[in-house]
């Protein structure tokens, strides 16, 4: 009685700490049981959906996985355990073979059960050592019932953070394109699914369009080609008009999610994550929050839509806080009546993003986004106060600056280019965690250059691209480019 | 000194890492600076493990194990390395056409995995039990054959002392897996998938007959599934059967423990015939090797497997776990049995491979989960064709959706 108090009291101290997982903790549980009870083998069946499977065995000191269903008849050994039998002997195998049940004590759940086995003999489990198989057996499933409780809360902080990253993501998305693609990209990341896919509804069309389709290693591909209508017997059509899902579409359902995106009751898109290709299950615990994100993802994508119509009714562009084409035209001309009277200098500056394209295509348009903001703040923090800037169109930024001969003017921007080389823009997703950026600039000035608002922001853009052709990151006055290559002033 | 993980599927059993880490010695001779751990992984855990470090990454093993067909899949979804990256003068010349084909990603040259050990389907029988139940062993040429063997064996052999049932369950996972039944889908004049991977053909009707041919062993009892101990049923080479499908040699006889006798006994009598399959056709399963994508130690990793694929290494592990090395197959028998030699020589010029589509390990998900319901069925007896064929029919639609967007 002391001796099995003692194995009792070890197995309990030794198995007392923390566990990450399942795995670890019944590789330790069992390999002290099977010694305490002078077993060769011991088999470890855990209950899932009303069948027991057999999921690791110890075998002469080696923890093996294994994978076996047991499809319970009532009359078998482990059916009796099951129901509530403390410890069975199995009668028909040719050796000597011990069930007991996986069940804490004083509980009425079990969780599985242990097979002890002798391959070599014959010889029964005696009394004590079923007892104590028993006792075992029941500390271990206490400590079961404990990590996975843990494994629980780890997963649903796991959940946790991926709510705060994916609602940084929302919030911070401008554009649909972007936004959307970045935002897939973390539901694939942090839901460990094969794809994501996402539609958008046409009302006026009755059509669901492609928009993005992002795979389980984060590439994006545009699903533009693809429009469904609504009026169809396709499963996206069901889904959104809310007919209940057909045979097929059960099967999967553990597989293939569909999540309806919709804003104040209206349907405006679909998304469609899925595991077929690795055939793994999506829990409902994901389902769920899944679902949620939906309902954001609806928001945000409604946000930008706005966002993009609001835009273009506006005198400055929101994502670089710097006037728009249309308002630069118009400070243009203001400008140029000024200086045609007599006033000072007036230089114009056109500037455009050294490699934008590599930028947005290796990182995204919300990196894109995010180094034409920064650049827009820089831009606004070293300009004097007279000075105009605004976003001629994609990357390309021009600027007014009264009172500037061209020289002043490259001084300027010279000041500029170095400020801007120091800038770093955060990279999300990716192994690179920032990166640079540099610009060429084109100087023209009223009037050696032109005295018109079109040849000025002509011979501005030659300058530019001579810097550009000259290497990149760097300033130039017209002047300049025409003394260094002479056929510019040919063309 | 470096560290290797190589997973391995259960090659052997209970024995599966003893034999392998013994089998390892030479390696660690000729490479004393890298120490090999082994893990043994059920093919679910295995698919389920790689997935997840493709996934989210963390720590994967540096070599595995796997069917040859899941390499395509794999490949697919960024699991495995390219081997033509780590050799660039990288020759399959020494493994037949067939194999070669199973170590590339679908459509492409790339080669993502190297043929291992093989196994050709036979079926085993007992001389003494088909003789009692007035069976010839001519008889089990076809699968009709095959059946009244079974009928008459129930009938009349199971008084043979420690008979239990006609035929041993080849799968140990109470379960029925695409290797089982493609050998009779391929009898019954049937195929799994269309030749160019873009469709299902098992839910036709000969592939249905051949199903439905493995599934009646099952359901009539004659091939059972687990005992009420959840412990495997014992196999023809410990006496229980008089039937056995293997892809393997037999295995040697044990020399202690209660169940010697009765295999002693038995292996007196043991003799091979071809699948009864009419006309030889039969399942040539093919394990390979592969590099894990996200190995640190990529050419340590490929050290080991180019060892455990090498000819020597090949040959000894297949004949150390009763299989066949990969580019030699049958042609490792000596001349102590030439009966056996002559079946398996047979076997491995008509034996067919589970194709290696661009995501059959995929597809293979989506069967075995139909099969699991049916078997649920035949442990309830509640199987019956109709449920087979309803069950088919709906897994092909689900593998047809599959391959509506990833079929190459």
């Amino acid at each position: 009685m002391k001796s099995r108090l003692e194995t009792l009291y070890r197995y309990h101290t030794r198995l007392n700490r923390v566990f990450l997982t399942e795995d670890a903790l019944l590789d330790a549980g069992v390999r002290l049981a099977s010694r305490a009870v002078r077993a060769e083998r011991v088999g470890v069946f855990l209950a899932a959906e009303g069948e027991l499977q057999l999921r690791y065995a110890l075998n002469r000191d080696l923890w093996l996985e294994m994978d076996e269903v047991v499809h319970l008849k009532d009359s078998s050994a482990l059916s009796r355990l099951l129901e509530g039998r403390r410890t069975t002997l199995s009668a028909t195998a040719p050796h000597a073979v011990l069930y007991v049940p996986l069940s804490p004590s004083g509980g009425d759940e079990v969780l599985g059960a242990l097979r002890f086995e002798r391959p070599g003999s014959r010889r029964c489990f005696s009394g004590a050592e079923r007892t104590t198989a028993r006792l075992l057996a029941a500390e271990l499933a206490q400590n079961l019932v404990r990590t996975r409780s843990g494994s629980a809360r780890r997963r649903q902080l796991k959940r946790l953070e991926a709510l705060t990253d994916l609602s940084a993501v929302f919030a911070s998305s401008l554009r649909v394109e972007d936004g959307v693609k970045l935002i897939l990209q973390g539901i694939v990341r942090h839901f460990s699914l094969d794809r994501a896919r996402l539609y958008l509804l046409e009302r006026e069309r009755q059509v669901l369009r492609g928009e993005v389709s992002v795979d389980l290693r984060g590439r994006a591909a545009s699903l533009r080609g693809e429009e469904i209508p609504l009026t169809g017997d396709h499963r996206f059509a069901r889904v959104m008009r809310g007919d209940g899902p057909d045979p097929l579409m059960k099967r999967y359902e553990e597989r293939v999610v569909y999540l309806p995106l919709s804003v104040q009751g209206q349907n405006i898109g679909l998304l469609v994550v899925d595991n077929l290709l690795s055939q793994q299950t999506i829990y409902g615990e994901d389902i769920g929050l899944l679902r949620s994100f939906a309902g954001q993802i609806g928001l945000a994508v409604d946000n930008q839509r706005l966002f993009e119509e609001v835009q273009s009714l506006s005198l400055y562009d929101h994502l670089t806080g710097l006037a728009v084409r249309r308002y630069f035209n118009q400070r243009f001309q203001e400008e140029l009546y000024r200086v045609e009277r007599g006033g000072p200098p007036l230089s114009v500056v056109m500037i455009d993003v050294d490699h934008f394209k590599g930028i947005n295509d290796t990182f995204g348009h919300q990196v894109g986004d995010l180094a034409l903001k920064e650049l827009g703040a820089l831009i606004q923090k070293r300009l004097r106060k007279i000075d105009f800037p605004a976003r001629f169109g994609g990357d390309e930024i021009v600027i007014l600056l009264p009172q500037a001969s061209a020289e002043d003017a490259a001084n300027i921007m010279g000041r500029l280019l170095v400020d801007l080389r120091e800038l770093r823009i955060p990279v999300p997703f990716s192994s690179a965690k920032e990166i640079g950026m540099t610009a060429s600039i084109g100087v023209a000035a009223y009037p050696e250059d032109g005295r018109r608002a079109e040849d000025l922001l002509h011979r501005a853009d030659e300058a530019l691209y001579w810097v550009k052709t000259r290497g990149r990151d760097g300033v130039c006055t017209y002047q300049q480019a025409l003394l260094e290559r002479p056929s510019a002033a040919d063309r | 000194m470096r560290e290797l993980n190589l997973w391995v599927l259960p090659n052997s059993g209970y024995d599966t890492v003893p034999s392998l880490r013994e089998h390892l010695y030479a390696f660690h001779r000729e490479h004393p600076g890298i120490k090999v751990n082994i893990a043994v992984r059920t093919p679910r855990s295995l698919w389920d493990r790689l997935i997840a470090a493709a996934k989210e990454g963390g720590k994967g093993p540096d070599v595995v194990q796997l069917p040859s067909y899941w390499t395509s899949t794999l490949a697919r979804l960024g699991a495995l390395a390219d081997l033509g990256e780590l050799d660039p003068v990288l020759d399959l010349a020494r493994w037949p056409a067939s194999l070669r084909a199973q170590c590339r990603l679908d459509g492409t040259p790339r080669v993502h995995s190297l043929p291992w050990w093989v196994e050709a389907r036979i079926l085993y029988y007992r001389r003494d039990v088909l003789a009692q139940a007035g069976v010839a062993p001519a008889s089990l040429a076809t699968w009709d054959g095959f059946k009244d063997a079974c009928r008459r064996i129930s009938k009349k052999g199971l008084s043979v002392a420690g008979l239990q049932h006609p035929v041993a369950n080849p799968n140990p996972r109470e379960s029925v897996a695409l290797a089982d039944v493609a050998p009779c889908v391929w009898s019954r004049g049937g195929d799994l998938f269309a030749a160019d991977g873009t469709r299902s053909l098992f839910q036709r009707e000969r592939a249905q007959r051949g199903i439905s041919d493995y599934f009646q062993l099952l359901s009539s009892g004659a091939m059972p599934l687990k005992g009420e101990s959840g412990l495997a049923p014992l196999d023809l080479f410990e006496g229980a059967c008089a039937l056995q499908f293997s892809g393997r040699r037999p295995p040697p006889v044990p020399r202690r423990g209660p169940k010697r006798l009765l295999a002693r006994r038995a292996r007196r009598h043991v003799a091979a015939a071809p699948f009864p399959s009419g006309d030889g056709t039969t399942l040539l399963s093919a394990w390979n090797l592969g590099v894990a994508r996200s190995t640190d130690v990529p050419r340590e990793a490929f050290a080991l497997l180019r060892w455990l694929v090498g000819g020597a290494a090949s040959a000894s592990y297949a004949q150390a776990i009763g299989a066949f090395p990969a580019a030699e197959g049958a042609a490792i028998f000596g001349p102590e049995d030439p009966e056996l030699r002559d079946v398996f020589e047979e076997a491995f010029s008509r034996a067919r491979l589970i194709p290696n589509l661009s995501v059959l390990g995929s597809l293979e998900r989506v069967f075995e989960r139909g099969m699991e319901r049916l078997v649920r069925d035949v442990a309830r007896r509640r199987w019956t064709p109709e449920a087979l064929r309803t069950e088919l029919i709906h897994a092909a639609s689900e593998v047809d959706y599959i391959l509506s967007f990833y079929a190459s």
